[in-house]
């Protein structure tokens, strides 16, 4: 078992669990998920799965310690004789249980940079050192780390984080929060959810719902589709034209065929996944957050990010974008520069050293290479670039009576971002940064679209059978998205219809993804792209 | 006044019902979708299933095995120069799992004197995903054949029960031009370790080994060279294998007299050989089998009349990297 879309876990595991789960009593259903859990994580990670359980035990035993400093500092403060003494005393334990959050975080942060990160920053070194003919040569470790550290990570840190903000009460059940980290459904490629939102739910031993359960299935369908019919079959075009050496061969035109079918690939394979992830949790009645909003409707790449990985972006803004903007440093900052550069910009150079720490963190999350580390910075500066274009584009706007509603200026600017962002993912799959602007330079000097007239697009990789496919299910995933952004609900509007009409539908579905997936010989799906991360 | 039907008990038959269209609707397409279905080069695996146009009991050799079977041995080559008939069954990737189900479908049809089993495929990790795969493949066809809906035309299925509609002028063999050589030059150094297979490996290849005796051919280990996949570790895994079982092992990654130059003679760093490796290394595994095996030469047997046409569709295709040689 290596993804969610594995007949192992679709009609083996996923299967047991609901089927066991279905049949406990209410107070055995959440073990059944903590059990289902730890033996999915096992799957998956073998013994790697230790990480896993060094990370819950130390966030657990962190955030009982810090309660209990919480307590004690209470306890003081009730018997301290004045404001003063009462001041001096939450200090004290504001310090102590500053000092059990940072460490906490920091082992957990440091797990995951040594495993992760070590073999990249020694690599880099070692360049270093032979560019200044030092002869020093380090060795780079191998290590395994458990699939899914990522996710599971930034969900510890939240957790300890939030503890130590009030946010949420230490939990003193490990069994609740263990499944809180390891829930099978999100282990791997997350949504990155929040204790406040998620534990408890899970731990409630929630009924089977017909509605839940159907409701579930059609989701897993949904996402099933995207990413078989549509991710592994662009994944063959894919793979030929950003092959090393491969794409010198090509001209412009097919290298932006390639970034806009690799973002394609990417969007469906990651929300057909997510589709499933929720799906599957929503069978035991549990709502998980999305992790998706029709990103491709975005007019900015500020918006963009709103509506693609929404729960990476909330946890960046929440955990770091907020935290620096609102430390006393930048505060210092913005005030002296409101004083210089007036309302509109003042507060933008402390908003620009926030945003840099988000995207350089949000590059490196993503892996770890100068590509990713490229990828962050190049959403930092279209960002900040637009934070700082944004107060002259509106007095412009105002004098020349142009309107951002109107629907050419919506257009000009949804379009302007997808091909920002495709330009953004070639980067981000090319074999290095590198081979990412020596593709750039192709699309930019060689561009021609000779191969979409001459059939050339037809050989590599995708047939013209295949382009319709693509193009049909780009169709409905548009068309559910359109409705999605209307606030309704295609599974609702499909409820309502008579029985024999559901059916039609759902068997359609159904031969759709057997019929014409890309599956079996001679296609090779895609791995679980964000199981890596 | 009529009664209304219990909401609960609704819902479990329209569950119920909805399973059974399912089932059905799967059943259906498999008789549309199956391996009689006329079809000409929408299947994307050609290679391995172009055996299958092949007429029965004409194939002297089968090798079985993932990209390294392909990507090195040349049956057109080996004709020419040897006179026997050969077909590569492989497909990228292949797991042992898959190779196994190849030779039990391939010994329905023909009687080679040999089966080589390339050893690469046997190291390929299996997620519990193949043999439910396998499985339901096997029940329903149309999870395997599905990809013939491109060239999908009703009036013709089931035509003719005998006919299997695609073929492989290359017999399996694929062609790449591309030099992308390899540094790594000594990949075989001796140690006395064993790389393990992985878990529920070698039962497949007890397997394909039981297939063959049972159908009196002999089944043979061979090493496609690689310095990427291949090491001194695993070819004592597979020598160990020989032993246990009584099998023959060649592994070409130790016959130095091959002479490749995997400076020119690999298309990805020594992963696979390129046309070039594989045209010196067929020329060695060819004398080997001739040497090895009591092959006859049918170059002049009218039956084989098609095989020496090959050459023609062989010279097209690698006609480019002539010049190169």
């Amino acid at each position: 078992m290596n993804s969610y879309i594995s007949l192992a876990y679709l009609i083996l595991f996923l299967p047991a669990v609901v089927l066991l789960y279905a049949v406990m009593p209410k107070k055995a259903k959440p073990y059944v998920l903590l059990a289902a859990s730890v033996a999915f994580a096992y799957l998956i990670s073998h013994f790697f799965i230790i990480y896993l359980v060094v990370t819950a035990l130390s966030v657990y035993v962190a955030a009982l310690l810090v309660k209990k400093q919480k307590e004690r500092c209470k306890t003081a403060r009730t018997v301290a004789e004045n404001r003063e003494e009462k001041k001096i005393i939450k200090a004290r334990y504001t310090r102590i249980q500053l000092f059990i959050v940072s460490l906490a975080i920091i082992l957990n942060i440091g797990i995951l940079s040594v495993l992760k990160y070590s073999p990249f920053f020694l690599t880099t070194f070692n360049q270093v050192f032979a560019m200044f003919n030092i002869g020093i040569k380090l060795p780079l470790p191998k290590f395994h780390a458990c699939i899914g550290i990522s996710f599971y990570t930034l969900q510890a840190v939240s957790y300890i984080h939030d503890v130590y903000k009030d946010k949420v009460e230490a939990d003193t059940n490990f069994a609740r929060l263990a499944l809180y980290m390891s829930f099978f459904p999100i282990i791997m490629e997350g949504p990155i959810c929040r204790y406040a939102d998620t534990a408890l739910p899970l731990w409630e031993g929630k009924k089977i719902e017909y509605k839940n359960f159907t409701y579930g299935l059609q989701r897993i369908a949904y996402g099933i589709m995207k990413k078989v019919v549509v991710a592994d079959r662009t994944n063959l075009l894919v793979t030929t034209i950003f092959r090393e050496f491969q794409y010198c061969n090509y001209d412009g035109g097919i290298i932006l065929l390639g970034a806009v079918m690799y973002t394609i690939e990417l969007y469906m394979e990651f929300s057909g996944t997510i589709d499933i992830v929720i799906g599957s949790a929503e069978i035991f009645g549990i709502t998980i957050p999305e992790n998706f909003r029709q990103p491709f409707f975005a007019k900015s790449i500020s918006e963009f990010w709103q509506r693609w990985h929404i729960t990476l972006g909330t946890w960046f803004r929440d955990y770091i974008f907020y935290p620096v903007t609102m430390s006393k440093p930048m505060k210092k900052l913005t005030k002296n520069c409101r004083k210089k550069l007036g309302r509109d910009y003042g507060p933008l150079p402390a908003s620009i050293i926030a945003f840099f720490c988000v995207w350089l963190c949000n590059g490196l999350w993503h892996g770890a290479g100068w590509e990713y580390i490229f990828f962050g910075m190049y959403h930092f500066a279209l960002i900040s670039l637009g934070a700082l274009v944004l107060p002259l584009s509106n007095k412009l706007f105002e004098k020349l009576h142009l309107s951002r509603k109107s629907i050419p200026y919506k257009i000009f600017a949804v379009a302007r971002t997808c091909i920002l962002v495709c330009i953004g993912e070639m980067f981000f799959n090319a074999r290095g940064l590198n081979e990412g602007f020596k593709m750039f330079k192709i699309l930019v000097s060689r561009f021609s679209l000779k191969a979409f007239f001459n059939g050339g697009i037809f050989t590599i990789g995708m047939d013209r059978f295949d382009y319709i496919i693509v193009a049909v299910i780009l169709v409905i995933v548009l068309i559910v998205g359109i409705m999605r952004e209307k606030g309704r609900s295609v599974r609702d509007l499909i409820a309502a219809k008579p029985f024999a009409v559901r059916f039609l539908i759902f068997l359609t579905m159904l031969a759709v993804i057997i019929i014409f997936g890309a599956y079996g010989k001679g296609y090779i799906p895609i791995n679980p792209i964000y199981a890596n991360f | 006044m009529q009664k209304k039907m219990n909401p609960t008990l609704k819902k479990w038959l329209l569950g119920i019902a909805f399973v059974m269209a399912a089932v059905a609707m799967v059943v259906l397409l498999s008789v549309f979708f199956n391996e009689k279905t006329p079809d000409t080069d929408a299947l994307k695996d050609v290679k391995p299933y172009g055996l299958l146009a092949e007429p029965d009991d004409t194939i002297d050799v089968l090798i079985f095995g993932d990209s390294e079977a392909f990507s090195t041995f040349s049956p057109v080559q080996m004709w020419e120069e040897y006179g026997f008939s050969s077909y590569v069954v492989s497909s990228a990737s292949q797991y042992i799992s898959l190779t196994d189900s190849f030779v039990k479908q391939s010994l329905a049809h023909q009687k080679p004197k040999v089966v080589f089993l390339e050893t690469n495929a046997m190291f390929r990790k299996m997620t519990a995903d193949k043999p439910l795969e396998s499985t339901l493949e096997r029940i329903f066809p149309v999870f395997q054949y599905h990809n013939l809906w491109k060239n999908f035309d009703p009036a013709n299925v089931n035509e003719n029960e005998d006919d299997y509609f695609w073929n492989n002028a290359l017999k399996g063999f694929k062609y790449i031009s591309i030099v992308n050589p390899s540094k790594k030059k000594d990949y075989m150094k001796a140690t006395g370790k064993r790389k393990p297979l992985p878990a529920s490996n070698e039962s497949y290849v007890e397997s394909i080994i039981n297939t063959c005796k049972k159908h009196g051919v002999e089944p043979v280990f061979v090493s496609a060279p690689s310095t990427v996949n291949w090491n001194y570790a695993k070819h004592n895994t597979v020598t160990d294998l020989a032993k246990k079982y009584g099998v023959k092992y060649i592994d070409l990654n130790l016959e130095n007299a091959i002479g490749l130059d995997w400076s020119k003679d690999t298309c990805d760093r020594g992963d696979h050989v390129n046309y070039f490796g594989a045209t010196k290394t067929t020329a060695y595994f060819g004398n080997y089998i001739k040497n090895n095996f009591e092959l006859a030469d049918r170059r002049n047997d009218p039956a084989y009349s098609e095989w020496n046409t090959l050459h023609e569709k062989y010279a097209e295709v690698t006609a480019g990297s002539k010049s190169k040689i």
